[in-house]
């Protein structure tokens, strides 16, 4: 069996197929599941919650984009709601925000996480969703909700090419067996698991 | 059919739930059982402009309530329905 | 033997590529690029398929999608396909083909209806006259003949195992058609940088200028065609997809289209889709969809050798085959000339051209008369005749608007006629997202109406004819849409010569098929649907073009009838005496050409159909000899089978464990929803029929929730972690629903609470450990908790540790017995999981599934799924004390209404079965044995044995259950021709009803 802390339960840890069209034109690598905790803030409470953050390096980000300090990754997901991710941990974030700020879940084991990169990479993506990933759209630093094949999924955009698919913990088997499957026109193989803060090296 | 969230941007109607007549507000938890069989059981069912409630379940998970005109699908506008001064 | 292969042209096909295929078994050949249809008639053949009804011998008829006769069945087995047609289908090595509708064989089929019997019988409306009302009887006697005898191809019964997939595309504009409006509007739009999607269902894009003898910007037509290719290929912001047909447009702009991946290769890629279905989300769409000939109305124009004038021009140009030898052209627009120089250059001998026009154009026909063709003016098609095929043709004078008349007639030896009765905008998208279409008297057919989605229509399919205009209203179309979309419109001309120049000037002459031999003057092929149809049609009453629609079946079937609409409503209007626009038209639905069902699935299929979930310990439960069940999208272990068990055996010997000893039950599937801040335990008191406000942090309490209708919605256990923190479990069913209704709450009916909630079920691994030993294995594996009965009390929350695993453990029970919950971060489940197991050992712990916990929760008469069914009221359920009177609460104002407190309801109750025979669910329970005219008292929700009773029981809803008990009643169910067992009505707490093994 594999590793218990392993989501996709080994379904990613090495794997290659198609590619008969020479190298594979899709990445696979597995996140190690960073803390995640969600922050959701009272209304009125922006201010005080941004300063309360900005001592442990959490900057609230405008709009959709991402905001990323070094490593530790805040998204908007909904007006006055956030989503946290860090490779260390989430424990204080909630120490941070008092009761009267706002409230902190940590849901660090809810989610499981892929890094999707290569040049086949938005044609993959559009198979499961119906999101427009054109730059003006969708553009790098940015994070979309939605769902693929049914399954609920958030999106990072890292850069250009590389993007990290997050679903909930139960589905990631499901999920990795939808990916791979939707890969096999275009050739895929996996790389080592990565974490959340190591951005990527090139974005084409 | 796809409904502009306010959120997230222009999305396929497959990621929201339909949540009902926008135009029908719940009562106080206290309003007598003939308020409350009105606001369970009575719709106007128009045609034409219309207020409805979607909740953009597979994406931000927030209400927008959406006109949209029953007798051509035509979305005419849309805005978030969120507590007072949570727009931040 | 009449089509042969010209030695020039074909501009699809590559000679230096033979492809070999069979039809009906024969070995045939054709070149690569060939259609079907174009490889048989290059071959010599031309009977091509049997009719629907009458088997009357058909050949090709149109030469693209309009194809209403030469349908083929593909491959076999498992890649079985029927209703191909012929016209479109690109050949290739080793294809296997095959006619339909006949028997023994196309050239001898003995079904062939005489015309006598014909004339008399399968007329209109046949089926409904002769076997409705009396003949209902006869109908079912008869049916399975006619079934065999009437039909199109058959279907196959192997399982399709081709790929099939799904995508999405955005784009800002969208083209549908690349013919040469649709180049224009492309390359106009393409050259600005805007997103462009341009879709053509055939191989290449062009269009009808492979057909055109016309010069665009100086360069011949073809190759005008393929510089723009290249051009739109060098485009990063333009996507060509070819053998794609754009088939329904949808709200929202959103264009349904199926790409035919493979369809016209040899090998095949298994990694790629057969068809691949596109969700196109556009800004703007362009419809260039162009326009289809309309065939005429006479006896015998159903012959194989009677085609349109199009498909005769596009079998030249684009294939280099001659349909025949000797051929009359007649018509009534001035396209029947360009045919005819098609014919006459392609050494064809053409004996006539019939124009029905008093005055044919003078400048068209000169050209025809100097290459020694005789033009007749005023002249009709009167009749075709031929056996198997066309043989000869009568022609005949007509007035000036198109009657005939007597007098002259003249009849011509020939192997073809090319017709043409004007053209038909494909209008079929235009139609489905706008509304009615308008009647253009220029052109005699629809033009689209006015648009409900964000489209433009341009060229042929808007009723612009002539090249040079067709290219500039692709330009305008482009331009119109650029504008819209609030990007800058370019200048964009391009300049076309056409020696043809069609002017559409088509006469109506659709009544000639009305008289003497109007049962062979058919209307719409597919359908044998004829002239005298409906004129029966008519003369019984049928007045709506929707009634004529159904009663004759006309424009049904896969070809929807796009070569008959138009003389099918132009017959009805002159019956009527009337306008066409008077008559109306049916609007056109999706879609335009059949899609096949595996593009709509896609990937949704199989083990894809819907993603399951799995919890953290799934593949123990595997590894350990579990049944996998799916209870929602969950995958739980139902039992955990021992060698020679059956289920049966294997869930009472799980549950008697728990109840003797102790045994563990994965529950990580329990819905989980942290709902936290000041107003948490304000939002709790609302939303449950019940307090929690009251609950002191560090503790659990059940809970159940309402619907604002007043009947219960869900239940479930909330954990008080801290003052504005709680942790709500649901049932593993509502747990999506319970939390989108917490979100309305907050979001839309008090806005005011300060509350956060969010869904934890993914964040937490559970297990529960039930049975009297449960202490006792806990204190072997759990640290940090106090397990006495005064350190952690019945429904008290602890945080504690299992190794170095932090974990909450919660002393619930659902089960009756002493328990305990232990939940931790999923991604530790599986390892508090072994650990548990591994210390309970030497206790004789189990594992078990949701079979025995389905028993030990039906011994203690805990309500649950089956219970919870939306018509059951917390009286109904034995829970109405639960609900607060103080604090108001969800569904408060509505639980009391008569219905729902009239003491005749149906109630929870227990039953025990007095035979020793198993009940089943949904079984029905009456007074007496007599199941007739016995009214139902209710029904069984959860049957089981128990084995701490040794008896089969149930819990059951029945009216008025309460005052039953110990009343005898019977189960029945007859539907599934269950015995009718005795039962006795009982509490439904079957076991330990004074609760004492909770402390045991």
């Amino acid at each position: 069996m594999a590793d218990a802390a392993d989501p996709f339960a080994g379904r990613l840890a090495e794997g290659r197929s198609g590619g008969r069209r020479g190298e594979p034109a899709i990445v696979l690598a597995q996140i190690d599941p960073p803390a995640a905790a969600q922050l959701q803030i009272w209304p009125g409470k922006r201010e005080a919650v941004a300063k309360a953050l900005a001592p442990i390096g959490i900057t609230l980000p405008e709009g959709r984009d991402l905001s990323n300090h070094f490593g530790r990754l805040c998204g908007r997901i909904a007006p006055g709601r956030y989503l946290v991710l860090t490779a260390d941990t989430v424990a204080d974030v909630a120490a941070a925000i008092s009761a009267d700020l706002g409230a902190v879940a940590d849901l660090s084991h809810a989610r499981a996480a892929v890094r999707i990169s290569g040049p086949a990479v938005e044609d993959l993506l559009a198979k499961g969703t119906a999101l427009a990933f054109d730059a003006d759209a969708f553009p790098p630093g940015t994070l979309a909700q939605t769902s693929i094949h049914h399954m609920g999924c958030l999106i990072l955009r890292r850069s250009e090419t590389v993007f990290d698919l997050f679903v909930f913990t139960s589905f990631a088997l499901s999920f990795s067996e939808w990916l791979t499957d939707a890969a096999r026109e275009f050739g895929w193989r996996t790389d080592p698991s990565v974490a959340i803060d190591q951005v990527p090296a090139h974005s084409s | 059919m796809r409904i502009p969230c306010p959120v997230c941007g222009l999305r396929s109607v497959s990621e929201f739930t339909y949540e009902g007549d926008a135009t029908v507000l719940r009562p106080p938890l206290e309003a007598d059982g003939d308020t409350w069989f009105a606001t369970v059981y009575e719709r106007r069912n128009p045609r034409g402009p219309h207020a409805e409630l979607w909740h953009h379940t597979q994406g931000c998970r927030c209400f927008v309530e959406v006109e949209r005109d029953t007798a051509t699908h035509a979305i005419l506008s849309a805005r978030l329905v969120t507590p007072t001064g949570a727009g931040i | 033997m009449s089509g042969y292969r010209l030695p020039e042209r074909g501009a699809l096909i590559d000679r230096s590529r033979p492809v070999h295929f069979r039809f009906d078994g024969r070995p045939m050949t054709g070149f690569a690029g060939d259609t079907l249809a174009s490889a048989l008639i290059a071959s010599g053949t031309r009977l091509l398929g049997r009719s629907f009804k009458y088997h009357r011998p058909r050949g090709l008829l149109g030469a693209g999608v309009e194809e209403p006769n030469a349908l083929v069945t593909l491959g076999a087995a498992t890649t079985r396909e029927p209703n191909i047609q012929a016209s479109i289908i690109e050949i290739f090595e080793g294809l296997r083909s095959e006619s339909q509708n006949r028997w023994p064989s196309l050239r001898h089929d003995i079904m062939t209806w005489p015309l006598s019997i014909v004339n008399q019988g399968l007329k209109a409306g046949f089926y409904y006259k002769t076997f409705m009302g009396p003949g209902r009887r006869a109908w079912d006697f008869y049916e399975q003949v006619i079934r065999r005898a009437a039909g199109l191809g058959a279907a196959g019964k192997e399982m399709d195992q081709s790929r099939y997939e799904k995508t999405n595309a955005f784009a800002d504009v969208l083209v549908v058609g690349g013919g040469p409006a649709g180049l224009a509007a492309t390359l106009t739009a393409g050259r600005t940088g805007a997103r462009v999607l341009v879709v053509d269902e055939g191989p290449v894009l062009g269009g009808s200028l492979f057909e055109s003898r016309a010069t665009i910007d100086g360069l011949p037509a073809i190759d005008w065609v393929r510089a723009a290719v290249t051009e739109l290929q060098a485009m990063t912001n333009v996507r060509v997809l070819i053998r794609a047909t754009a088939y329904g447009y949808y709200d929202g702009n959103v264009v349904g289209a199926v790409e035919r991946v493979q369809d016209h290769l040899a090998e095949r890629d298994p990694d790629l889709p057969r068809h691949r279905h596109w969700t196109i989300h556009a800004g703007q769409v362009v419809l260039t969809t162009g326009a289809t000939q309309r065939p005429l109305v006479f006896p015998g124009n159903d012959l194989p050798g009677v085609m349109l004038g199009s498909a005769v021009e596009r079998l030249i140009a684009r294939y280099a085959v001659a349909p025949g030898r000797e051929a009359v052209v007649a018509g009534a627009d001035d396209s029947i000339y360009r045919t005819t120089l098609a014919l006459v250059e392609a050494g064809v001998a053409v004996r006539a051209v019939a124009d029905a026009r008093p005055s044919p154009p003078t400048d068209l026909a000169a050209p025809i008369e100097a290459a020694g063709v005789p033009v007749h003016a005023a002249t009709l098609l009167g009749q075709a005749k031929g056996s198997k095929d066309v043989g000869r043709v009568r022609l005949s004078r007509c007035d000036a608007s198109g009657r005939p008349t007597e007098g002259w007639s003249e009849t011509h030896s020939l192997d073809l006629v090319a017709v043409s009765g004007g053209w038909t905008p494909t209008i079929h998208l235009a139609s489905q997202a706008g509304g009615p279409p308008l009647w253009s008297p220029e052109i005699d057919a629809f033009v689209p109406g006015p648009p409900r989605e964000a489209w433009t229509a341009a060229g042929a399919a808007a009723g612009t004819f002539g090249l040079d205009a067709i290219l500039a209203d692709g330009v305008r179309a482009a331009c119109s849409a650029l504008a819209a979309l609030g990007r800058p419109t370019p200048q964009s001309t391009f300049a076309a010569s056409d020696p043809d120049a069609p002017q559409m000037a088509p006469l109506a002459i659709r009544a000639t098929g009305l008289g003497k031999g109007a049962d062979k003057a058919f209307i719409d092929f597919q359908n044998d649907v004829t002239a005298s149809d409906v004129k029966l049609a008519h003369q019984e009453g049928y007045r709506s073009v929707e009634h004529l629609k159904r009663y004759t079946t006309l424009g049904m079937a896969t070809d929807q009838g796009k070569t008959s609409n138009v003389n099918a409503l132009g017959l009805m209007a002159d019956l009527e005496g009337r306008p066409i626009p008077d008559v109306g038209t049916t609007r056109f639905r999706a879609p335009y050409t059949p899609v096949s069902l595996g593009a709509l699935a896609g990937r949704e299929i199989g083990g894809h159909f819907r993603p399951v979930r799995r919890t953290a310990m799934h593949d123990w439960h595997v590894a350990h000899g579990a049944d996998m069940l799916t209870t929602g999208a969950w995958m739980r272990p139902r039992v955990y089978r021992r060698p020679g068990e059956s289920v049966t055996d294997a869930y009472i010997r799980e549950a008697r464990t728990v109840r003797e000893a102790v045994g563990i039950v994965d529950v990580s599937t329990l819905g989980k929803i942290t709902v936290q801040g000041p107003d948490a335990a304000k939002l709790l008191d609302r939303v449950y029929a019940n307090t929690f406000s009251s609950l002191t942090v560090g503790r659990a309490r059940y809970g159940v929730m309402l619907r604002e209708d007043g009947f219960v919605y869900d239940d479930g256990t909330t954990w008080r972690l801290g003052e504005n923190d709680f942790l709500m479990t649901t049932t593993t069913a509502n747990a999506a629903g319970v939390l989108a209704r917490l979100e309305r709450h907050l979001a839309v009916d008090w806005p005011d609470l300060k509350v956060a909630v969010a869904s934890a079920t993914d964040q937490w691994a559970g297990l529960a450990i039930a049975g009297p030993k449960s202490r006792e294995v806990l204190r072997t594996v759990v640290a940090d908790v106090d397990l006495s009965d005064a350190g952690t009390p019945f429904m008290a929350v602890r945080k504690g540790r299992v190794g170095k695993v932090a974990v909450l453990v919660t002393r619930i029970s659902f089960s009756g017995e002493r328990a305990y919950e232990i939940h931790c971060g999923a991604r530790d489940g599986l390892a508090v999981w072994e650990a548990v197991h591994a210390a309970g050992q030497p206790f004789g712990l189990v594992p078990y599934g949701t079979e025995a916990l389905g028993t030990l929760r039906i011994e203690k008469g805990h309500v649950s799924g089956p219970e919870l069914d939306g018509r059951t009221t917390l009286s109904d359920l034995g829970l109405g004390k639960m609900a607060s009177t103080k604090t108001p609460f969800v569904g408060r104002a509505l639980m009391d209404r008569p219905a729902m407190i009239s003491p005749d309801r149906k109630v929870l109750v227990g039953l025990r079965s007095l035979a020793d025979a198993p009940l089943r669910t949904g079984a029905h329970i009456i007074a007496e044995r007599m199941p007739q005219d016995m009214p139902s008292l209710g029904h069984v929700t959860s049957p089981t044995f128990s084995p701490a009773l040794g008896a089969y029981i149930a819990l059951a809803l029945v009216s008025a259950g309460r005052e039953r008990t110990g009343e005898r009643l019977t189960v029945v169910d007859p539907i599934r021709n269950g015995t009718p067992t005795e039962v006795e009505v009982v509490s439904p707490h079957f076991f330990d009803p004074e609760g004492a093994r909770l402390h045991g």
